[in-house]
C-alpha cells in the first residue's frame, strides 16, 4: 500500500521537497559555521631590517589590516629611527632638548629604566660607539676603531645623560657630545604598538609580526592553537636550523645573536652588540632569547643579558621583570632562566 | 517532462549547487591547496545529467554554479574561479553526453569521469595560468583521489534519490 | 528494476584509482625534494619567478645585483655584489619557511610549493 502511496506523489515533489531539506540543512550550517580564519601575509624592509605580517582579521579583512599595520610601522619607523631627520631620536641629538609626546616619553623612560635594571648593560646612549665601529646603519662602511678612538667617546655613554622631565614633557641631554640610539628597544617597541593598533581596530584579529627574528605574537594561530618558533641554532651558518623550538600563544619573543650584524677582519669576528662598559663587543655570550609579554621587553632585554654574559649570576632576578631568557655561550653551553622550559610544551 | 517544469527544477539545482558551492569551500582539505574543492556541489549537475535532463542543462548548471557561487563567495574572475568554472562546465558537458550516448556506464561511472574530467582541466588550466606547470602536476594524483571519492559518495547520493523519486520506472 | 549501478562503473572506478596510484607512484620516483620553485623579489616588486634549475641572474635599472640558483628543490644566492654578503653565507634553503634576504638590496628570494618539513611557524635569530 505505502509504496503505491508513494509512487502517487509525483517525481519533481519528491525532488523538491528533499532538495529543500538539503539546502535548509546547508543554511544551517553556513549560519552556524566558523570558517577557520585565512592568514595573509606581507613583508617589507623597514626599521632597519626585513619585517614579515602574517594576520587574519576576525571581523575587518586581513588585507586591510595588512594595509594598517604596514603604514603604523613606516610611521613609527620615521618617528623614531636615528638616521631621519624628522625624527623625535634625531631632533634630540640635534637640539639637545625637546618637548615631545607621551608616547616617545614612555619609550625614553622604558630605556633608561632597562639600562638602570641591566646595570647599563643595555644603554641608549651607545651611539658614538656605534658610529666608530659602522654598527648605526646598514649601509656604513665597518671597521676596528683603535682603543684610544673608544676610549675617547666612551665618557659619553651612559643613560644617566638623559633627563626626562615628564611633568613638562621634555627630553633633555645633559652632556655635550651625548647622542642617543634607540635601535635597541625602538624595534621592539614599534611591533607593540603595531600590534595594540591592530587590536583596537580588532579585537580577535590573530597573526605574529617578525621584525627580524624579534617576534611579537597578535593572537594565537587559528585563534586557539601557539604559534610555533623555532630558535635558530647559533653555530650553524644555515639560519633555518634550529636548537629548540617554542610554542607560544601571546607575548613575544627576542634572540641577540652575534651572527646578526658582523664583520670579519684578520680572523676575528666583531658583532654588534657592544658592551656599553668597555666599547667592544660581549664575547661571553652567543645567542640569548628572551620571552616576555611586549617585544619592547624581550628586544632590550636579549641585548642586555646578551651583554652580561653566560656567568650571569643574577639571570634569576631578571624574572621579576617578567623576563624568561636562554642563553647558549661560544662552546655551546646554555643557561636558562626557571620558567623558560613551560614554552616548549606543546600542550599547556 | 513539461518545459517549465524542467526548467524550474534546473533552477533550484543551481540554486543548491550554489549553496553547496560555498559550504564545501568551508570543509578543509587533507591538503591545502589553493582552488582545489571537495567537489560537492557537483551533486546537482550529476543529478541532471542521470536524470537525462540534457547536456545544455547540465552545463547551465556547472556555469550556474561557479559564477553565482564565485559571486557569493568572492572569487569571481580570480585565477581559481576560472579553473573551477572551466573544469566544471566541460565535466557538465561530458556527463550529460555519457548518459545520452553510453547507455553502458551506470550512474557511478558517469559520476567517476565526470569527476575524472573535471579535476584534469583544473588541473590544465591551472597549469596555463599559474605557468608553474610542475608545481601544478605534483598535486594532480591526490586531486584525482579525492575526486574518486567524492564522486563515489555522489553517485551513491544520486542513486538513492533515484530510488526515492522511482525513477526506475521510466529507464 | 533496471541496474543503475553497471558491469563498466566497476572498471572505471578501478581505471582511476589505479591510474591515481600509478601517478603517486611516478610523483614518488622523481624526487621531489624540498620546494618547487622561489620567487625574487625586489623591495616587494617581483623581479623573477624561478621553477626550473639554473642560474637566474637578478639585475635593477641595468645594475647586476646577485645570482639566484635553484637546482633540485634547493635555492641559493649565489653571489651577490652587496657589502654584507649575508645572502650568500645563509646557503641553501629547501624548506617553505625559509626565505633569503639582503637587506642592502631589498631581495628577498621566498620558496613557492612545497612542503613545511620541519613545522615551525617562525624562526627568532
Amino acid at each position: 500500500m505505502r509504496a503505491k502511496d508513494f509512487s502517487s506523489i509525483s517525481k519533481s515533489t519528491v525532488l523538491i521537497f528533499s532538495m529543500l531539506g538539503i539546502s535548509l540543512i546547508l543554511l544551517l550550517f553556513i549560519i552556524f559555521s566558523k570558517p577557520l580564519p585565512t592568514y595573509e601575509k606581507s613583508e617589507i624592509f623597514s626599521l632597519g631590517t626585513y619585517v614579515r605580517i602574517y594576520i587574519a582579521g576576525g571581523k575587518v579583512s586581513s588585507k586591510s589590516l595588512l594595509k594598517i599595520a604596514e603604514k603604523e610601522i613606516e610611521r613609527l619607523y620615521a618617528k623614531y629611527s636615528s638616521n631621519i631627520p624628522s625624527s623625535v631620536v634625531y631632533q634630540l641629538n640635534e637640539k639637545r632638548e625637546i618637548e615631545c609626546d607621551e608616547e616617545s616619553l614612555f619609550l625614553f623612560q622604558a630605556a633608561v629604566n632597562v639600562s638602570k635594571i641591566t646595570g647599563d648593560s643595555f644603554d641608549p646612549t651607545l651611539r658614538p660607539v656605534l658610529m666608530l665601529w659602522g654598527f648605526d646603519d646598514v649601509n656604513s662602511s665597518k671597521r676596528v676603531p683603535s682603543s684610544y678612538e673608544i676610549e675617547q667617546v666612551l665618557p659619553f655613554v651612559s643613560y644617566k645623560f638623559i633627563d626626562i622631565d615628564s611633568k613638562n614633557r621634555k627630553i633633555k641631554l645633559l652632556k655635550e657630545g651625548v647622542t642617543v640610539d634607540l635601535g635597541g628597544i625602538s624595534k621592539g617597541f614599534i611591533v607593540d604598538r603595531v600590534i595594540d593598533r591592530i587590536k583596537e581596530i580588532d579585537p580577535k584579529a590573530t597573526g605574529f609580526i617578525d621584525a627580524g627574528g624579534d617576534i611579537g605574537i597578535i593572537g594565537p594561530k587559528f585563534g586557539n592553537r601557539p604559534w610555533q618558533i623555532g630558535i635558530r641554532d647559533p653555530f650553524s651558518s644555515d639560519p633555518a636550523k634550529l636548537i629548540d623550538t617554542l610554542y607560544i600563544y601571546s607575548g613575544a619573543v627576542a634572540t641577540s645573536g652575534n651572527y646578526e650584524r658582523y664583520f670579519i677582519q684578520n680572523g676575528t669576528l666583531y658583532h654588534h652588540i657592544i658592551d656599553p662598559k668597555t666599547g667592544y663587543p660581549a664575547n661571553n655570550c652567543r645567542s640569548c632569547t628572551v620571552i616576555s609579554d611586549k617585544v619592547m621587553t624581550a628586544d632590550a632585554y636579549a641585548t642586555g643579558l646578551f651583554v652580561l654574559g653566560i656567568d650571569n649570576p643574577a639571570l634569576e632576578y631578571f624574572t621579576k621583570f617578567g623576563v624568561q631568557a636562554y642563553l647558549i655561550d661560544n662552546t655551546g653551553k646554555t643557561v636558562e632562566s626557571s620558567g623558560f622550559e613551560y614554552f616548549r610544551n606543546k600542550v599547556k | 517532462m513539461v518545459k517549465s517544469k524542467k526548467l524550474s527544477n534546473i533552477s533550484i539545482l543551481t540554486g543548491i549547487a550554489c549553496a553547496m558551492y560555498v559550504v564545501e569551500s568551508f570543509i578543509p582539505l587533507p591538503m591545502p591547496l589553493p582552488g582545489v574543492r571537495w567537489g560537492f556541489s557537483n551533486l546537482p549537475v550529476l543529478l541532471a545529467a542521470v536524470l537525462d535532463y540534457g547536456v545544455l542543462s547540465c552545463a547551465m548548471i556547472a556555469f550556474g554554479k561557479s559564477f553565482i557561487g564565485g559571486l557569493l563567495s568572492g572569487r569571481i574572475a580570480s585565477a581559481t574561479f576560472f579553473m573551477g568554472l572551466s573544469g566544471s562546465i566541460a565535466s557538465a558537458l561530458f556527463m550529460g553526453w555519457l548518459k545520452k550516448h553510453v547507455p553502458k556506464v551506470g550512474t557511478i561511472g558517469i559520476s567517476e569521469l565526470g569527476a575524472l574530467l573535471n579535476n584534469t582541466v583544473q588541473i590544465l588550466i591551472a597549469g596555463l595560468i599559474l605557468g608553474n606547470s610542475k608545481a601544478v602536476f605534483y598535486y594532480y594524483p591526490y586531486l584525482v583521489l579525492i575526486g574518486t571519492v567524492t564522486a563515489y559518495l555522489l553517485a551513491v547520493v544520486s542513486n538513492i534519490f533515484l530510488r526515492s523519486m522511482n525513477h526506475d520506472a521510466k529507464v | 528494476m533496471a541496474k543503475r549501478t553497471k558491469k563498466y562503473d566497476i572498471f572505471i572506478v578501478a581505471a582511476i584509482l589505479l591510474f591515481a596510484v600509478i601517478m603517486i607512484f611516478l610523483n614518488l620516483l622523481i624526487p621531489q625534494k624540498g620546494i618547487i620553485g622561489v620567487k625574487v623579489t625586489i623591495d616587494g616588486v617581483l623581479a623573477v619567478s624561478i621553477s626550473q634549475d639554473g642560474l637566474y641572474p637578478v639585475e635593477k635599472d641595468g645594475k647586476h645585483l646577485l645570482t639566484v640558483e635553484f637546482y633540485q628543490g634547493k635555492a641559493r644566492v649565489k653571489e651577490s655584489t652587496c657589502d654584507n654578503q649575508i645572502c650568500v653565507k645563509t646557503g641553501w634553503i629547501s624548506n617553505t619557511n625559509q626565505t633569503i634576504v639582503c637587506l642592502p638590496y631589498k631581495i628577498v628570494v621566498e620558496p613557492i610549493g612545497g612542503k613545511n618539513t620541519d613545522g615551525v611557524d617562525i624562526i627568532t635569530w
